[in-house]
């Protein structure tokens, strides 16, 4: 057993140990480092409360960007397998607001959620780029090469096309 | 509770299974092979813990080069297997090593039934009855430790409270991190779908560069997705919880002090950006892990205690997780060869399992058998360009001094060194009195009273007498400094110098463990941590005292 330091005798482990707890109490609520330990903990509690009521597609609704729905949407209209163009990287980029990449943008990201349809954005270098099944029209792009008479309009900016069996990849 | 998670979660029983089955197999041949060893119940835990995490990216690999499919019956046969077999290396080292093994305090306790040397504690009894006694035995001491350090025990409340929040929050939010989303969260995905790592993702997709990073995280996040997909990134609560137990476990011991310990593990995972890395599944919180794992083992080594070769395992498995912890290897290598006398060849072979490793993986596995360079990330030759390098350190200590990374850390660094270099060169390292404060002649060999089984003079460390905090302080240093080049390599055409900014800030958590234990063991800051105690537990090293440093220092 260790001897007890000299300034032992003047203060108790006991309020020591009191005085360090309300040192680290001051420490969580004074300090940014420390302020972590109350929004950590909020935040936990606050996905316990409302997360575990609700489905886990519901939270990921709520937690990934505004091209998820669309990832869902390709997935429901086309078999597995099925190879589909998507516009260009930078084109979905800067249409939702370009201040990230969302999960549409990247083939990694999208191949994802929709495996195992295979995601081809126009203008990339990929292996499925000539052997496309299906286009997704986003904001009227790709709409003059399948619909090229249809209006511009809220019914035809977001929408899925087969692609003419045999066709390469638009250029 | 949702609908998923309602029902018997069979499959997160199997992995859980699985993963105990892993730790305990090879924990018990890395024991067996005197690499590892646990010092008390809690660090049995978390290395048990550690060792299954670091595993699995092995397993994986192993599969995929034999072109085993990945599946919960491969994962779970394997795992069996490697339980049997340390299971079966206990039994072979009872009739090899048997009568020679050390006890009490050695690396390896004796197998049951060797002879025992006088005076040792006889194999426990393995009955229900006994195991209720060994829990209430285990309950009572708990608590009577508590008593004797109650700041401790509400620090490792705190402290487990963070690991609570980590599961929370991974069992609740799904992957939403970029770098997950495109890179290793999807690898695990598809493994977990096609029973590969080389899987369809490096056939079908122009791939981002964060697929190919190390398996570590990918296959973990895989062998979540095998066995409970809706909470796949359940290894990062678990390797929260094993390095805590790890690192409060060895501070504890080279400090002697529970609140030391427990201020270190809390304080450590609470800093800003690191909690928020217990909530996503990325490479940086195991590379924190095993990295100062790597660096603890060889500060042991450098004070005449543990094995480099410890060191080395520590660090492989930190580059499993990230390649440029090669780095680190490297740096803590050159570090042991330049202290260690008589053991220079072997410390310069620290870096060469994470060599190897780096080889293994970037260049034969990711070049060679997926056909991508992860080099072009990269300069070919090595430029001199001392302006290049001074942006490098200037955006390195840019993000360490923002507090919306780390808070207040950056006058905790200050305040560790400062208060080091005072002790060593300043006043109270010249001190005027010759005594210590409480009269006795100091030893000058409290830092020296190693254990049994230590090396022998020939391998007298320089570095032994000098403080912890000093050797953890120095080990820092030169990790720091090897791991800029990393930066300095870096092609400004794919990877800027600027974005280092979001690499270093999670890179920098490496650095973190070691810079809290070298602050907790200062004298001045121990001495005061202490005063929240009654005395320190059995079993633990005596730090010398600032005192008697002082006085010795004088002389």
């Amino acid at each position: 057993m260790r001897d007890a330091p000299a300034g032992a005798r003047l203060l108790s482990p006991r309020l020591a140990s009191l005085l360090l707890v309300a040192l680290l109490i001051l420490f969580c609520a004074g300090t940014r480092w420390g302020r972590t330990y109350p929004r950590f903990a909020g935040r936990s509690w606050h996905a316990l409360d409302s997360g575990l009521r609700v489905s886990a597609e519901a939270r990921r609704r709520g937690v990934l960007d505004q091209t998820y729905p669309f990832l869902l949407y390709l997935r429901e209209m086309t078999p597995p397998g099925a190879v589909i163009l998507l516009p260009p990287r930078e084109f979905i980029i800067a249409g939702t607001g370009g201040g990230f990449i969302p999960l549409l943008a990247s083939p990694s990201s999208a191949y994802s959620f929709i495996y195992p349809r295979i995601p081809v954005h126009f203008g990339d270098r990929s292996p499925h780029g000539e052997r496309i099944d299906y286009i997704l029209v986003w904001d009227h792009w790709g709409l003059e090469w399948v619909d090229p008479e249809a209006p511009r309009d809220e019914v035809h900016r977001y929408r899925l096309y087969r692609w003419p069996q045999g066709e390469g990849a638009p250029r | 509770m949702s609908p998923e998670t309602r029902g018997l979660p069979v499959g997160l029983l199997l992995g859980l299974l699985a993963l105990a089955l892993l730790g305990e197999g090879v924990f018990r041949l890395l024991r067996r092979a005197r690499l590892l060893r646990a010092a008390d119940p809690a660090e049995a835990v978390g290395l048990r813990i550690l060792c299954a995490l670091a595993s699995v990216p092995w397993l994986c690999l192993g599969s995929d080069l034999t072109g085993i499919p990945i599946t919960r019956a491969t994962l779970l046969g394997s795992a069996g297997l490697l339980a049997l077999a340390g299971a079966g290396a206990g039994r072979l080292g009872k009739s090899a090593f048997g009568g020679t093994e050390r006890h009490g305090r050695s690396a390896n306790p004796g197998p049951r039934g060797a002879k025992r040397p006088a005076g040792s504690t006889p194999p426990p009894e393995r009955t229900i009855a006994a195991a209720v006694t060994r829990a209430r035995t285990l309950a009572v001491s708990l608590a009577r430790a508590a008593w004797r350090a109650p700041a401790a025990a509400l620090l490792t409340l705190a402290a487990a409270s963070l690991v609570l929040f980590s599961l929370v929050q991974v069992g609740v939010f799904p992957p939403r991190e970029y770098d997950a989303l495109v890179g290793y969260d999807l690898v695990g995905k598809i493994l977990a779908e096609e029973g590969r790592i080389r899987s369809s993702v490096f056939t079908n997709l122009d791939f981002n560069a964060q697929c190919v990073y190390p398996p570590f995280t990918a296959t973990n996040q895989g062998f979540w997705y095998l066995f409970h997909p809706p909470i796949q990134r359940l290894w990062v609560p678990l390797l929260a919880a094993g390095f805590a137990l790890c690192f409060g476990s060895w501070v504890r011991r080279r400090t002697a002090s529970p609140t030391a310990a427990s201020l270190a593990v809390f304080l450590s995972l609470l800093v800003p950006e690191l909690a928020f890395h217990l909530t996503v599944g990325q490479t940086d919180l195991p590379s924190k892990a095993y990295t100062a794992l790597g660096l603890f083992a060889l500060a042991d080594r450098l004070r005449g205690r543990g094995r480099l070769a410890t060191a080395a395992l520590w660090l492989l498995a930190a580059s499993t997780a990230r390649s440029e912890n090669v780095l680190f290897a490297a740096a803590l290598g050159a570090v042991g060869a330049a202290a260690l006398r008589g053991r220079r060849l072997r410390a310069l072979l620290v870096p060469l399992p994470s060599a190897a490793f780096f080889v293994l993986w970037n260049l034969f596995f990711v070049n060679g058998l997926i056909g991508y360079d992860p080099g072009e990330y990269f300069l070919r030759s090595i430029p001199l360009d001392p302006g290049r390098m001074l942006r490098v350190f200037g955006y390195a200590f840019a993000v360490i001094l923002e507090p919306e990374n780390f808070g207040e850390l950056a006058w905790l660094i200050g305040l560790t060194v400062g208060l080091w270099a005072w002790g060593r060169y300043g006043r109270a390292a010249r001190g005027t009195r010759a005594r210590p404060a409480d009269g006795g002649e100091p030893t000058g060999r409290e830092w020296e009273s190693t254990p049994a089984g230590s090396r022998g003079a020939a391998a007298t460390p320089r570095l032994r007498g000098e403080d912890l905090a000093g050797t953890l302080l120095l080990l820092l240093a030169v990790s720091f400094l090897l791991y800029m080049p990393f930066f300095y390599l870096w092609n400004e055409r794919l990877n800027p110098i600027w974005t280092m900014h979001f690499t270093f800030k999670r890179g920098f958590f490496r650095f973190i463990p070691g810079l809290l234990a070298a602050f907790v063991a200062l004298p001045p800051v121990l001495a005061l941590l202490r005063r929240c105690e009654e005395a320190s537990p059995a079993g633990a090293e005596p730090m010398e005292s600032w005192e008697a440093r002082r006085s010795r220092r004088s002389r």
